[in-house]
């Protein structure tokens, strides 16, 4: 599951903060989805835990500024530690990678494309320090 | 009809980073109209599938095998389904497959190698011979074909009377090398509007030292497709050596080779509405 972002941890920050065995180092990912093409370009949008409805209407949580956009056009659902896009019977459909899906799971670098307009689905993997909570 | 795909390594289960996006379980496909639900092949994919299956209770699924080697069959004894009352399985085959897919699931679930019997499962498994000319499930007709493989494999057409999809993997077919079978498959893929195919290697990898293993090529499989008036193909049974940049790579430059047809790599994970453009 893409987490909320603590700071970056590096080998220095570590001995510096006195880390020891009973730290632990946890590999967090991140997950965006980033307007490349059209309307909003350079938008970014986090996800994270909830289901977010990208499409027309002002009240999407994705907003697609395109004429070729249903209201309600896809969403990104959070499942088992990534994101499925489902199209929601879209007029023009979605497509992955120009692929038209009725659903994919996602996965970096992925191009999803509503008409003209582009996005790309980015994942960013790094190391974050842990609870220890895990350690006996 | 809507095609999903569960499994689309071929081979052997490719777990990890380098094969995410594309997938690393082997071969299972779910096709769905109305209530009729289809299963092709119990690779390691069905599992997945077997999950969100348990949760549509009671249900009654066709089971089809394009053969029974490993990466075809090696999900089915993690299937949930097949450990829960109120599932019932109708498995039909051409009757030379139907023996031999009966054998191989209790031989699978043999206690040397499986904890739990066959004959314990709690769901009904039915195995039934699919004739020559086909039959009617429901809303759907489905037909068989003989493929080239190893042991013999079988293809399978099913239409819903508007819409054809053909699943033939583990196929080796090939214009020079295995014309025959290039005829035979063009002739039962012919019309279909979605090709689901084997095209495990490139010319080059086919040309080097796998000639005979009993698959194809993408350019292969592409001309068949073409040949056969396919509106779409997914190109399926990755290779287990073929990482996910080899396979981005690859489909790209298809895609600018061929741009008559649409065509992509299938990725577990993925659904597709056969009658979307
Ligand atoms: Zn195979
Ligand atoms: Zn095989």
């Amino acid at each position: 599951m893409c987490e909320e972002p603590t700071d970056i941890i590096t080998l220095d920050s570590l001995e510096k903060s006195g880390a020891d065995e009973a730290t632990s180092l946890e590999v967090v990912r991140r997950c965006f989805v980033r307007i490349i093409k059209g309307e909003g370009e350079g938008t970014e949008l986090k996800l994270g835990s909830e289901t977010i409805i990208a499409g027309r209407s002002t009240s999407a949580g994705l907003f697609l500024g395109t004429s070729s956009a249903s209201r309600k056009h896809f969403e990104l659902v959070p499942e088992r530690g990534g994101y499925v896009l489902r199209d929601l019977n879209s007029t023009n459909g979605t497509k992955v990678n120009r692929t038209r899906v009725a659903e994919c799971r996602l996965s970096d670098g992925d191009i999803i494309s509503v008409g003209k307009l582009e996005l790309v689905f980015l994942e960013k993997t790094r190391l974050e320090i842990g609870s220890g909570q895990n350690k006996p | 009809m809507r095609v999903k795909f569960w499994g689309v390594r071929g081979s052997i289960p490719t777990p990890g980073r380098l094969t995410e996006k594309y997938g690393g379980n082997t071969a299972c496909v779910e096709i769905r109209e109305k209530k009729n639900r289809v299963i092709l092949d119990g690779g390691t994919g069905i599992r997945e599938l077997g999950l969100t299956l348990v949760k549509e209770m009671p249900s009654e699924t066709a089971l089809l095998f394009s053969h029974t080697h490993w990466d075809h069959i090696q999900g089915l004894p993690f299937f949930q389904p097949f450990f829960t009352k109120g599932c019932t399985f109708r498995v039909f085959a051409p009757s030379i497959l139907k023996t031999r897919v009966e054998a191989i699931l209790t031989q699978q679930m043999e206690q040397n190698v499986f904890p739990v019997p066959f004959a314990a499962l709690s769901s009904k498994i039915l195995f039934e011979s699919l004739p020559e000319e086909g039959l009617q499930y429901g809303d759907l007709h489905i037909s068989f074909f003989e493929l080239n493989h190893p042991g013999k494999a079988f293809g399978y057409r099913i239409s819903n009377g508007e819409e054809t999809v053909v699943y033939a993997t583990d196929n080796e077919i090939h214009r020079a090398k295995h014309k025959k079978a290039f005829k035979r498959t063009i002739k039962a893929v012919r019309g279909a509007d979605f090709f689901i195919a084997d095209a495990q290697y490139s010319s080059e990898e086919y040309l080097r030292n796998r000639v005979g293993w009993g698959h194809s090529t993408y350019e292969e499989a592409m001309a068949a497709a073409r040949e056969a008036g396919v509106k779409k193909l997914a190109l399926f049974h990755h290779d287990p050596m073929s990482d996910d940049i080899t396979l981005g790579k690859r489909e790209r430059s298809l895609r600018k080779k061929y741009r008559d047809i649409s065509l992509f790599f299938a990725r577990d994970g993925m659904a597709v509405d056969v009658a979307s453009h």
